[in-house]
């Protein structure tokens, strides 16, 4: 009796700190995303805009003419082709990085720095370096290998090509993540292991990776839903008239041609719950996934 | 065995000097360009590498040009209190979600998760009507508005809760901590490294955002750094020396900031170390 | 509750005065640094209240504009001259917008951006624009219809210099006043192609936006 009393007090404590530490994020949510974000469900049923008339119910309307329309399944289907090189590649190089500069030795801050820098460069920067890399006619990598290669605008090879761009543009972040994620594994680990006479690379996938893993699945998770929702990077490398822009432009960039060019913000915003659907089954997968692989002390 | 280790060594560097340079690349045009005349900086055929003649005027005019003390100013403030705001939230809502448990919890943290799948840009509009609304444009408040909670930073500290032991916490309970002190006192010293690794991350988002600012602090007074590059940018369409003058002038407290920053990472493993 | 209240306070009175601030740092430090906190974003936003913007009167965004257009401008002043409104408020002529829609670059599309978050929250009344950028907007169907009640006057003084454009539908909709040949405009470097403008469908000060035109073209 006495005992489920304790308990009691023990779940009404954990319930009042649990909300009161959760409120000021809650309330910054729900006033600054979940109100646009309603609004948004709201007009994928309607049609907007058109000089000034207003918004007008058109049900399901928006819906079916999305399913019907190719463009949207071929952009979806790009964005995949996307993630598929993003996610793995960058998060698969940034870890080996981040245990690389984990390591005590020479140089460490001075790469660190190093490897900084891509996320602050100037973003006019980025691209005219990436546009002058791939450029058919006076690029660098045509003319350092001797190729005749259209890296952009070769819609067989330009989503790869969009892709490096990708992986290397986030690598820096994955790499701070890893890094902070390391500091939390406990030395004794290692040391332990060093005894064992274990090699590093044995120590790497016994030790780090299953240490990492909450790391791990978090960066999995946000990786998805960033590289499902890439736009700036095509933006900034695919010109309008580039014959491979159809088959490399992504959702949201679709989203956005709705919405802000032809001022269809509700079917703008019914290509953007189709994106939100696709994620949402994709993470609840990756939720349940979990289990299996991600260790939790 | 001392062989292999020195060649294991020798090939580490290998492999973080080859990486380093193709993350250097930007930023060595930018350098590279900065120095260039005009012409040379947009030739492309044959493109031009080391300018002909190292120039510094783009320097010179670009600091005369662009008053960024002041732009320093404005944006180290919104990086401030973005850092703060989103740090201080992350972690509260980020240990709830990781190591108590309270109804409506998952509900809570699915809405947290929905927020990231949304793409930024609906929420712009939205958003800027709030701050207009408010008659708070062109205030830091205005800049620092949509930053001021996170879905990524408190999914992020969620994840480095739930990493740490369970015993740390009974023990501390066991000596009569209620859940605040906990949380204070024990946990969230362990989580530092995430929480620096967020830091670093508003900061980097705050410095770059354009968008934003853009729209709603329009006064040049109120700019952050971001805005006033792309306003230049604007006005003066291929004037790249200047551009790339301006955009390494205003990366050098970022550089300086991270330099500070990375250096709580090794200081990290000091206290978490001593005590699991 | 209060029980706890009065010995903490026999308890702080027995103390010297130096201590007792180090037991109450002690003990209290996150309630003072919170209510401190509290206070400090109390007068910060009592100071941003206060010194709000004035009302807009008129707000018009000129797309590409490199000329000095700004407050201590002789255009501005000579148009707030002109237009001698009686209520209280701020006219902004706001030149912070490059952006091509015919060919799209870089930072372009956040100053696009930026522009159509302007037109949906009423901020911007009209918009001074080239041609391609005109006809690039007008596809976003953001701009008013001239044959609108609300822009009756301007449909009616400015008939020959209207702008159509054609939606997908074969539909010729009147969008925007051909301002080329003012005076004032070929004052200017930045609109040697031709200069027009659009008035926002967001807008509810139509009349102000035709007494700017007047200004333009008188």
């Amino acid at each position: 009796m006495n005992k489920k009393a304790k308990m009691t007090t023990w779940e009404k404590n954990q319930l009042f700190w649990g909300w009161l530490f959760i409120i000021p994020t809650m309330a910054g949510l729900i006033i600054l995303n979940l109100y646009p974000i309603a609004s948004t469900i709201y007009q994928s049923f309607c049609k907007t805009g058109d000089f000034g008339k207003g918004n007008v119910f058109v049900g399901l309307e928006n819906y079916a003419q999305m399913f019907g329309d190719s463009v949207v399944w071929q952009s979806l289907w790009n964005t995949f082709k996307y993630a598929i090189i993003e996610v793995p590649f960058s998060i698969c190089i940034a870890l080996v990085l981040a245990v690389l500069l984990n390591r005590k030795m020479k140089g460490r801050s001075a790469y660190r720095a190093i490897f900084f820098l891509p996320m602050i460069a100037a973003p006019a920067a980025v691209a005219m370096v990436w546009r002058w890399l791939y450029n058919s006619q006076f690029g660098l990598l045509n003319n350092a290998f001797g190729l005749h290669v259209e890296w952009i605008s070769n819609p067989k090879i330009a989503w790869i090509c969009v892709g490096v761009i990708g992986v290397w543009s986030i690598l820096g972040y994955n790499i701070v993540l890893f890094l902070s994620g390391l500091q939390e594994i406990p030395h004794d680990y290692y040391e332990a292991a060093d005894i064992d006479g274990a090699s590093g690379i044995q120590a790497f996938f016994n030790i780090t990776v299953p240490l990492l893993s909450p790391t791990i699945f978090f960066v999995l998770i946000t990786r998805v839903i960033g590289a499902l929702q890439v736009f700036d990077l095509i933006y900034m490398v695919m010109e309008t008239s580039n014959a491979a822009l159809p088959k490399t432009q992504s959702i949201v960039y679709l989203f956005y041609q709705q919405s802000f060019d032809y001022g269809n913000k509700g079917y703008g915003s019914a290509i953007v719950m189709l994106l939100l659907a696709v994620i949402l089954v994709i993470t609840v997968f990756q939720m349940i996934g979990q289990k299996k692989w991600v260790h939790y002390e | 065995m001392e062989a292999r280790r020195k060649f294991t060594t020798v090939l580490i560097h290998v492999i973080l000097v080859i990486f380093s340079i193709i993350m250097m690349v930007p930023f060595l045009w930018m350098i590279l360009t900065s120095f260039k005349s005009v012409t040379e900086a947009t030739q492309v055929n044959p493109f031009v590498i080391f300018p002909s003649v190292w120039k510094t005027d783009a320097f010179s005019t670009v600091w005369n040009n662009m008053n960024f003390l002041l732009l320093y100013k404005n944006t180290l403030l919104l990086i401030f209190w973005r850092v703060v705001c989103a740090v201080l939230t992350a972690t509260l809502a980020g240990y709830a979600f990781g190591r108590l448990e309270f109804k409506g919890k998952n509900v809570m943290f699915s809405l947290v998760l929905f927020q990231m799948m949304i793409p930024a840009q609906i929420f712009i509009i939205p958003q800027y009507l709030m701050v207009s609304g408010m008659g708070m444009t062109n205030t830091i408040f205005a800049l620092v508005f949509p930053g001021m909670v996170t879905a990524f930073g408190t999914f992020l500290l969620k994840q480095a809760y739930m990493g740490l032991p369970a015993s740390l916490e009974e023990a501390a309970r066991l000596d009569g901590c209620n859940i605040f002190q906990t949380f204070l006192h024990i946990m969230s010293p362990l989580t530092r490294s995430s929480m620096v690794a967020l830091g670093i991350f508003t900061a980097v988002f705050a410095y770059k955002d354009l968008m934003w600012p853009l729209v709603v602090n329009s006064s040049s007074t109120k700019m952050p750094l971001s805005a006033a590059l792309a306003t230049m940018q604007g006005q003066y369409t291929s004037n790249y020396p200047q551009l790339m003058a301006a955009s390494l002038i205003a990366c050098v407290p970022m550089i300086v900031l991270y330099l500070i920053f990375q250096k709580q990472f090794i200081e990290g493993i000091a206290t978490s170390g001593g005590k699991l | 509750m209060k029980k706890r209240l009065q010995t903490e306070k026999e308890k702080i009175q027995e103390m010297e005065t130096k201590q007792a601030a180090e037991y109450i740092w002690t003990y209290y430090k996150i309630p003072i640094v919170g209510i401190l906190v509290f206070l400090f974003l109390l007068v910060y936003f009592i100071h941003a209240f206060l010194n709000r913007p004035e009302d807009t009167l008129l707000h018009i965004t000129f797309i590409n504009c490199y000329d000095d257009i700004s407050e201590t401008s002789g255009f501005y002043k000579e148009f707030e001259t002109y237009a001698a409104f009686q209520e209280k408020g701020t006219i902004t002529f706001d030149a912070n917008a490059f952006f091509n829609l015919e060919n799209q670059k870089d930072y372009s599309n956040t100053y696009f951006q930026k522009t159509v978050a302007y037109l949906e929250a009423g901020t911007t009344d009209a918009l001074v624009c080239q041609k391609a950028n005109l006809m690039g907007i007008a596809k976003g169907k953001r701009v008013l219809n001239l044959e609108d009640a609300l822009a009756k006057e301007i449909y009616q003084k400015y008939q020959d210099r209207l702008v159509y454009y054609t939606t997908e539908e074969g539909e010729e909709i009147p969008v925007g006043v051909d301002i080329s040949d003012s005076p004032l405009i070929k004052n200017m470097n930045s609109y040697k192609d031709g200069c027009y403008v659009c008035v926002s469908a967001y807008t509810n000060r139509v009349e102000r936006v035709k007494m700017f035109l007047d200004y333009l073209l008188a």
